[in-house]
C-alpha cells in the first residue's frame, strides 16, 4: 500500500503540472472601436474630366486590442465597408475594401468612382453613401466597428467604350437562320428581335435566355444588318474564354460556349467584358 | 520491493518533471509602452531651393517609446498637414528602427503645394509623429509641431538650338525643340502644361498659347518663320522671340518656367506671286496672281491660266520687278510659251523650279448645272448661264437650301466639279479652286446666291446676289491706309477673274474698309474679324488693323472674302 501512495503522489503531481498549462491560455480582454475620419464629408460631385485628381482620404485608428498577456502585436485586418445609406451595411452589393494593418487610404476621383460603381446605383444623381471600418484580428475574430460617416456623392458613368443604343448577337453560335445560311447577318438584313439584348441599366445589356449552338462563333453588333460597327474579342479570333472575356470595337470573332443549351448573356460596357451563364 | 518502488517513483518523477518542462512554455507578455512620446524638428521655417531638392531640408527627432516589440519592430510615421486642419488630410513619410528622420526639400515642397502653398510664399503646416509597432498597433502621437514652408518652382525650359535661321526649302523640318522638366517639384497630383511665346520685351502681356503633351515640343522652320514675322522680326535679320511654359496643378496653382529666348532669322515672306507677260491675260501690264494650294508648303505656288503661244511670261513678286523668276530660276530670262491653251503654271520660289502643264477644257454640250440636296436633290439639275464674254464661265442666281451641292455637266456625272478638300469641308466654301470629281460643297445658310465657275480653271464661288456685277475700281480706304479716309488706295483686278482684287499696301494700326467705284454706297468691312474674314454692310464695320506693316491684301467683291497677310 505504501507503494501505491507513491504512485498516487506521482499521478497527482502530473495532474498538478497539467493544470498549470491550462492557466497560461491568453484571453482577449477588450478593444476600442476605430475612429473613421474622412478628409471631407461635404457633398461631392465626381467629374470624369478630373479623374486623376485627388479625392477623398480616409483614415482610421487602430482598435488597440488588449489581451491577458498585454497589448496586441498581431496584424489587424480592416475592411472599409461602403453601402447605400439606410441599408445598415446589409445590402447584397455592399462594398468591402480590405487592408492589413494600413490605417489610411487615399482615392483619386476615378478610383472612388469605380469603387462606388460596385453598388450599381444611378450615376449623375446624388446618392447617400455610408462608410465605416470593420477591424478584426487576422482570423476574422472579435470584430469591432467604427463610427459611420455619411457622404452624398454624385458618381459619373465611366464606360470603357461608348454605349450603343442597341445590341444584337449574330453568328453561327446564335440560333436564328440568316439569309445566306452561314449564320452571319447580311448587310440590310431585317433585325432578329430574339437576338436583341435588353439594356438593363445605362451600361449593361442582357439576354435572359438564348439557345446557343455549342462551339460556334459570334459577334456583337449595334445595328442588325449593318457591319459598319461591331464588337469582338480583344485578342486573336476565337481564342477567347468561351464563358466570357473582354471585348472591343472592331474586335475579332468570339467562340461561344462548347455546350449547346440556353444561356444568359451579359455585356457590360463599364468593364468591357461579357459573360455566358 | 521497497527499493524497487522507490526507484520507479524517482524515475517517474523525473519523467514527469522533464515532460512538464516541455509542456509549459513561458507565455510571451507584451506590456504596453508607458514611456511618454515626443518629437521635435530641426527648424520651424524651411525655404528649400530647387538645387537642394534631394537634400534633407528638415530633420525630425523623437524618443524611443519602448514598445515591447523593441525599437527594431517600431515604426515612426511623420504626418504633415495644413496648420489647424487637424490632419484630416495629410501626407506621410514612414521610418523604422530609428530615432530621427529627414524630409527632403522636394518632399516638403510637394507637401506645401498639396496644402495650398504658392510658389515663393510661405505656407503654415504642422507635423506630428505617430509611433507604433511596425504593424501600426499601439499608436502613440507626439505633440503637434508647427513648420512654415516656402515652396520653390524649379521649373525650367530649354531650347535646342537657341539660334536658328529658318529655311524656306525645308518648311516641315524641325527647327527648334523645346524641353522642360516637371513643374511643382514633389507634387504628386495632376499637372497640365502649355507653352507660350511672345514678342521680345513684352513680358508675355499677350502671349500666344500652344497646346503641348509630354515634356517636349518641336517647332518646324515654317512655324518659327511665321512666329518671328508675326512679332515683327525683319526678314534676314536675327530677332529674339520669348518662350516659356505655364503649368497649372489640380488645385489651380500656377507656375511659370524660366524664359527661353530664341534668336530667329526668318526668311522673306513671299505672300504675293504673279505671272505676267504678253502670253498672259494681263499682258505685260497686270499680273495674274498665283495661290498656294498647301499652306504647309509656303514655297509652292500655282495657278491655272490661259497662255498665248509664241509669246512669253515671267513670274514676279508683289507685282513689282524687284524679284522675278524666269528661265533657270530667280532673275532668269523670259519664258517662251510654245502653244496657246490653258496651263497649270507652278513655281517653287525657294528653288526657282517652274512647270507648265497643258490642260484640256472639258466639252459640255448640255451646259452646266448645280445639283445636290442643297438645290433640289442630287441628280436634279439647275442650269447656269454661259457667260457671253468668256465661254468657260457659267453663272447664275440660285436659291440654295442648307445642304451640299456640286457643279456638273447637265445630266452627266462623268464631268463634275467639287471643292479641293473632302466632302463638305469648310475649305470648299464660299470660294475655291475646284477640281474634277472634287468634294461636295456644303451650304450652311439657305438663301439666294450668285454662283460663278470657270470650267477651264476650276475656280468657283458663291457670292452675294447684290454683288454679282464686277466693279471697275476697288480700293481700300481709311485712316490705316496711305490715303486716309479721303482717298482710296486701289487694288489690282485679277485679269482672269474680275471679282478678285489684290495689292500690297502699307497700313498703320488703325481702321480701313473696302470700297468700290469710289462710292460709299459700295463699301464693306467687318469690325470683329482680322486678318481673314468676310466683310458685311453693317454700320460701324471698319476693319481694325491689329498692327502696322506692309500687307498683301486680297478681296473678292462677290463673296466679300478678305485677307491681310504681312
Amino acid at each position: 500500500m505504501k507503494n501505491l501512495k507513491y504512485i498516487f503522489f506521482l499521478v497527482s503531481a502530473f495532474l498538478v503540472f497539467s493544470c498549470d498549462k491550462e492557466e497560461t491560455k491568453v484571453t482577449f480582454l477588450k478593444s476600442t472601436p476605430p475612429e473613421l475620419v474622412v478628409s471631407s464629408t461635404a457633398n461631392l460631385v465626381l467629374n470624369k474630366a478630373q479623374e486623376n485628381f485627388s479625392s477623398l482620404q480616409f483614415q482610421w485608428t487602430n482598435p488597440t486590442f488588449e489581451f491577458s498577456n498585454g497589448v496586441n502585436t498581431q496584424n489587424v485586418s480592416y475592411v472599409l465597408q461602403i453601402d447605400q445609406a439606410g441599408k445598415d451595411f446589409g445590402s447584397a452589393k455592399q462594398i468591402g475594401l480590405g487592408f492589413t494593418n494600413a490605417v489610411s487610404r487615399s482615392f483619386t476621383v476615378r478610383e472612388l468612382n469605380n469603387t462606388l460603381s460596385g453598388l450599381e446605383l444611378a450615376d449623375f444623381v446624388p446618392q447617400d453613401f455610408e462608410f465605416r471600418i470593420k477591424a478584426t484580428l487576422s482570423n476574422n475574430s472579435v470584430p469591432v466597428y467604427s463610427n459611420v460617416v455619411k457622404i452624398k456623392i454624385t458618381t459619373y458613368l465611366d464606360v470603357v467604350f461608348p454605349v450603343p443604343a442597341n445590341l444584337f448577337i449574330t453568328g453561327p453560335a446564335a440560333p436564328a437562320p440568316t439569309s445566306n445560311g452561314d449564320g452571319w447577318m447580311d448587310d440590310g438584313e431585317t433585325a432578329v428581335l430574339t437576338q436583341k439584348f435588353t439594356q438593363i441599366n445605362s451600361y449593361t445589356f442582357q439576354i435572359n435566355s438564348l439557345q446557343i449552338n455549342g462551339g460556334k462563333e459570334f459577334l456583337l453588333v449595334p445595328v442588325y444588318g449593318n457591319w459598319a460597327n461591331k464588337f469582338g474579342f480583344t485578342g486573336e479570333g476565337a481564342k477567347n474564354n468561351p464563358s466570357g472575356d473582354s471585348f472591343k470595337p472592331e474586335g475579332n470573332n468570339f467562340i461561344g460556349p462548347a455546350a449547346s443549351r440556353a444561356y444568359k448573356i451579359t455585356v457590360n460596357f463599364k468593364t468591357g467584358r461579357y459573360s455566358f451563364e | 520491493m521497497k527499493i524497487g518502488f522507490k526507484l520507479i517513483a524517482v524515475v517517474a518523477l523525473m519523467a514527469v518533471a522533464v515532460g512538464c518542462v516541455k509542456l509549459i512554455e513561458p507565455t510571451p507578455s507584451f506590456a504596453p509602452s508607458t514611456v511618454a512620446f515626443s518629437a521635435s524638428a530641426s527648424a520651424t521655417t524651411v525655404a528649400a531651393a530647387a538645387a537642394d531638392s534631394t537634400k534633407a531640408a528638415l530633420t525630425v527627432t523623437w524618443n524611443d517609446p519602448k514598445f515591447s516589440v523593441g525599437l527594431k519592430n517600431s515604426k515612426f510615421t511623420v504626418m504633415v498637414g495644413k496648420a489647424g486642419a487637424n490632419f484630416t488630410t495629410f501626407s506621410a513619410k514612414e521610418f523604422a528602427n530609428t530615432l530621427s528622420g529627414d524630409l527632403t526639400g522636394k518632399e516638403l515642397n510637394g507637401m506645401a503645394l498639396k496644402f495650398g502653398g504658392v510658389i515663393g510664399q510661405p505656407v503654415a503646416l504642422e507635423m506630428m509623429v505617430v509611433a507604433s509597432q511596425a504593424n501600426n498597433n499601439e499608436p502613440k502621437k507626439s505633440a503637434v509641431i508647427p513648420v512654415s514652408v516656402t515652396a520653390f518652382s524649379g521649373f525650367g525650359l530649354a531650347a535646342s538650338p537657341a539660334t536658328i535661321t529658318t529655311n524656306p526649302a525645308t518648311p516641315s523640318a524641325t527647327g527648334v525643340t523645346f524641353s522642360w522638366n516637371k513643374a511643382f517639384s514633389g507634387f504628386t497630383g495632376v499637372i497640365t502644361y502649355e507653352l507660350q511665346h511672345a514678342k521680345n520685351g513684352t513680358s508675355f502681356a499677350t502671349p500666344t498659347v500652344v497646346a503641348v503633351t509630354g515634356f517636349t515640343r518641336a517647332f518646324t522652320h515654317l512655324e518659327l518663320n511665321s512666329i518671328a514675322l508675326g512679332y515683327d522680326v525683319a526678314p534676314s535679320v536675327a530677332g529674339n522671340v520669348q518662350f516659356r511654359m505655364k503649368a497649372t496643378n489640380e488645385l489651380g496653382a500656377i507656375s511659370y518656367s524660366s524664359t527661353s529666348t530664341v534668336a530667329i532669322t526668318p526668311y522673306i515672306a513671299i505672300n504675293s506671286v504673279g505671272i505676267i507677260g504678253d502670253a498672259t491675260p494681263g499682258s505685260w501690264g497686270t499680273d495674274t496672281d498665283l495661290y498656294r494650294p498647301d499652306a504647309s508648303k509656303p514655297s509652292e505656288w500655282e495657278v491655272v491660266v490661259y497662255l498665248i503661244g509664241g509669246k512669253e511670261v515671267l513670274f514676279r513678286e508683289d507685282d513689282l520687278w524687284g524679284t522675278k523668276w524666269g528661265v533657270g530660276g530667280k532673275g532668269g530670262a523670259n519664258i517662251p510659251i510654245a502653244n496657246s491653251g490653258f496651263y497649270r503654271a507652278k513655281l517653287n520660289v525657294a528653288t526657282g523650279v517652274y512647270s507648265f502643264t497643258p490642260l484640256t477644257v472639258p466639252s459640255i454640250p448640255n451646259g452646266l448645272s448645280l445639283t445636290g440636296d442643297g438645290i433640289g436633290g442630287w441628280g436634279v439639275d439647275t442650269n447656269l448661264t454661259q457667260s457671253p464674254t468668256n465661254p468657260n464661265v457659267y453663272t447664275g442666281t440660285v436659291s440654295l437650301t442648307v445642304g451640299s451641292v456640286k457643279f456638273r455637266h447637265t445630266g452627266d456625272w462623268n464631268i463634275n466639279w467639287g471643292g479641293p478638300a473632302g466632302d463638305n469641308d469648310p475649305a470648299n466654301y464660299p470660294s475655291a479652286w475646284g477640281k474634277g470629281g472634287g468634294g461636295n460643297i456644303k451650304i450652311n445658310t439657305a438663301g439666294s446666291y450668285f454662283a460663278w465657275i470657270n470650267i477651264a480653271t476650276g475656280e468657283y464661288f458663291f457670292g452675294n446676289t447684290s454683288n454679282s456685277t464686277s466693279y471697275t475700281k476697288l480700293g481700300i480706304i481709311g485712316d490705316a491706309t496711305p490715303g486716309g479716309w479721303s482717298t482710296d488706295t486701289f487694288l489690282i483686278q485679277n485679269p482672269s477673274n474680275p471679282f478678285k482684287w489684290s495689292g500690297k499696301v502699307v497700313l498703320t494700326a488703325k481702321e480701313a474698309k473696302f470700297r468700290a467705284n469710289t462710292d460709299w454706297g459700295l463699301s464693306w468691312g467687318n469690325a470683329t474679324v482680322f486678318p481673314i474674314g468676310i466683310a458685311n454692310t453693317e454700320n460701324n464695320n471698319n476693319i481694325k488693323i491689329a498692327s502696322a506693316g506692309t500687307y498683301q491684301i486680297t478681296y473678292n467683291s462677290a463673296t466679300r472674302e478678305f485677307s491681310f497677310t504681312k
